[in-house]
């Protein structure tokens, strides 16, 4: 193991490997801030060319690349309220927000700096467990991960408080909307209405744009001529990016709790950081005591996502390298980035080309240093875009919008898809419906459908009387009495 | 006249009776699967419509209301950004139908022209009418804007365009 250290610290720490590690930043921050493209576009657009690179150089940039996608995905999402990526979504909640009141350049710095110490928590977690992670991961059968899958769906519609019906109902729908296209057991069409376009379902990105960005760009533009995102008045300490340092500091427990549940649900095949940040984001609402406040611009609610959405990245990076299972769509481009490499990720990547693993973990910890530096040192450049007229920036952001609705399948469907789910955003959100529940339903449908099914085939009844699962069962249990009782006191005051 | 005509129904439950009437459609017809591909759609889709029929008696009787107390309470505890309840839902209304009709005009711009010239002319135009912005501005945004576009989405990317209506179903001639 030491040896292995020695080896990609010196394999890391050249020029040549630090050049590629700082374009693979550079070229991703690029990119990646447009939304609905991120990592996995570079990714793909790179490939051909990664493939005649040395391997180490190659993982290296593709590393960079990936690492600024994470930290990137938040700056549309708090500027404008427009997810950059599905893993930002949950940052939209407070960080836009902060941006109308003024504050984009305070939750910037927070969510750079989270991102940041989130990426290394995550890469040092990985990096503490690779001699135990074979078994950790083996903890966790089809009914742990079912059960998972079912905790993450009810926390986070639960978390509606003032409308628990309203939550579960939004969840149940993310879930039948993700069941659209084939069974994953049988292969069977389901709900297709015989259109080609949902036989392999509604792709996540336009769902997830029309849900959340086009109601906010409706009313990002209600004040009329010469409205701006962010209110007028002088610049306070509140509203520097210092203060998003700050921040972070008086809430570092929850940031390294958040990170832990990133990494922990990065290590778990299928679920990635598009659960792993609204799981932490419900964690940081369940624990806070000033629950009122998230939703209005709680700088609580852009650290605890943006540390879990880093922290998950070291996760699944190890699934990739450790058993060759991808955990995202990204991870599979770096899957087959390896394979062209040469390189077969699986068991033999933790023992004969440890130096190699190593390599990723060090690149990850360099690249989130990086990429936060890059992030931080614009900061108040990217924060001074909320301070022009709407008007500029609404058509764009709508040009913006739609490219990235439509490059997610380059279908007509993908279009429809979205100006239906605008619809439903806008009514959502105007009517008191949650709608973060209905993205996590679906995000999680796959997963909790395949392992229910895998559940009840291989265990039957017995499934209920597992240790992980009794446990799992008991949060998800604890998670409804406390949401009812709270719903139950709430109506009771008014 | 009698307590009913003055019974107001919270918008809340159109919205509700059209997630029932979704469920419902997908409960029904996943009977026609078979039982393994059915089993999740029912273990889900069953308790929520069970959950959906009751928030629709729920805003049928107006419980979620409460507009005697004011718009800021209407909705108390949800879990999403706030809604700006400043403004009237009159003039919220006409805002979104106004904002919607720039959407999907351009949505059909895009069926009929295609991306890349429907980017620029919605651009252009969107400025001059409701930023009230001077020609030359508003064309050097679309121009910059088309170009960032044009490098990224087709020289970069190769995005597959999707044939414009124009030059497709109505077989109007382009130069090449």
């Amino acid at each position: 193991m030491l040896d292995a250290v020695v080896t990609a610290t010196g394999e890391i720490f050249t020029l040549s490997r630090m050049a590629w590690l700082f374009g693979g930043v550079l070229l991703g921050s690029v990119i990646g801030f447009v939304p609905g493209i991120g990592g996995r576009t570079t990714l793909a657009i790179l490939l051909p060319f990664i493939v005649k690179m040395d391997p180490a150089s190659a993982l290296v940039l593709i590393v960079g690349i990936h690492a600024i996608g994470n930290t990137a995905d938040t700056i549309p999402a708090i500027l404008f309220g427009i997810p950059g990526s599905t893993s930002a979504t949950a940052t939209v909640m407070d960080g836009y927000p902060m941006a109308k009141k003024g504050e984009a350049e305070r939750a910037m710095g927070a969510s750079f700096l989270s991102s940041g110490i989130g990426g290394l928590i995550g890469a040092f977690t990985v990096l503490a467990t690779i001699p135990m992670i074979r078994p950790l991961v083996l903890t966790f059968g089809n009914p742990e991960f079912f059960m998972t899958a079912i905790l993450a769906i009810v926390m986070i519609a639960l978390l509606t408080g003032g409308a628990p019906v309203k939550g579960l109902i939004a969840g149940a729908l993310g879930l039948l909307i993700g069941m659209i296209g084939d069974a994953p057991q049988t292969g069977v069409q389901r709900w297709t209405f015989d259109q080609l376009y949902l036989s392999d379902g509604i792709p996540l990105i336009p769902i997830a744009l029309g849900v959340f960005a086009v109601p906010e760009l409706i009313d990002m533009t209600l004040g009329g001529k010469g409205t701006r995102i962010a209110r007028a008045g002088p610049m306070t300490s509140l509203s520097t990016k210092w203060q998003g340092v700050k921040d972070v500091a008086a809430h570092w427990w929850l940031l390294v709790r958040s990170s832990f549940i990133g990494s922990w649900i990065g290590i778990l095949p299928g679920i990635g950081s598009s659960s792993a940040i609204w799981l932490a984001y419900g964690h940081a609402v369940q624990s806070g005591k000033d629950k009122d406040r998230f939703g209005k611009g709680d700088v609580r609610g852009v650290i605890a996502p943006e540390a879990a959405n880093n922290a998950s990245d070291a996760g699944d990076w190890c699934l990739t390298l450790a058993f060759g299972i991808p955990g995202s769509a990204t991870m599979s481009l770096v899957l087959a980035a390896m394979l062209l490499l040469g390189l077969t990720p699986g068991p033999k990547m933790v023992t004969d080309h440890l130096h190699l693993t190593l390599v990723i973990v060090w690149s990850l910890v360099l690249a989130n240093l990086m990429a936060t530096g890059l992030c931080f040192a614009f900061t108040k450049q990217l924060a001074g875009i909320t301070k022009l007229p709407v008007h500029y920036l609404f058509p764009v952001l709508v040009v913006l919008i739609f490219l990235a609705a439509y490059q997610s399948t380059a279908d007509w469907g993908d279009l429809v898809a979205l100006l239906g789910f605008s619809v439903i955003g806008v009514c959502m959100k105007s009517f008191g419906w949650p709608r973060p529940p209905l993205i996590v339903g679906m995000v999680l449908q796959r997963l909790a459908e395949t392992y229910f099914f895998l559940t009840i085939k291989l265990y039957g009844i017995s499934w209920l009387t597992r240790p992980v699962v009794i446990l799992l069962f008991g949060l998800t249990v604890w998670t409804i009495v406390h949401a009812v009782r709270r719903h139950s006191r709430a109506k009771a005051r008014a | 006249m009698s307590e009913k005509s003055d019974h107001k129904l919270d918008p809340s439950f159109w919205l509700a009776f059209f997630f029932t009437a979704v469920i419902a459609v997908l409960v029904g017809s996943a009977a026609r699967l078979d039982w393994d591909t059915r089993l999740f759609p029912w273990a889900i889709g069953i308790p929520a419509l069970a959950l959906a029929v009751r928030q629709l008696v729920t805003d049928w009787k107006g419980a979620g209301a409460k507009t005697e107390q004011g718009e800021q309470e209407r909705y108390p505890g949800v879990l999403d950004i706030s809604v700006d309840r400043s403004v009237s839902p009159e003039e919220m209304f006409r805002h979104t139908v106004k904002t919607a009709y720039w959407i999907v005009t351009f949505a059909c711009g895009i069926w009929l022209l295609g991306f890349l010239i429907a980017i620029p002319i919605f651009i252009f135009f969107y400025l001059i009418s409701e930023a009230r912005a001077g020609k030359f501005s508003a064309a050097i945004v679309a121009g910059l804007t088309f170009l960032f576009v044009w490098a990224l989405f087709d020289q970069l990317m190769h995005l597959a365009w999707p044939e414009a209506a124009l030059f497709t179903l109505f077989r109007f001639w382009v130069p090449q």
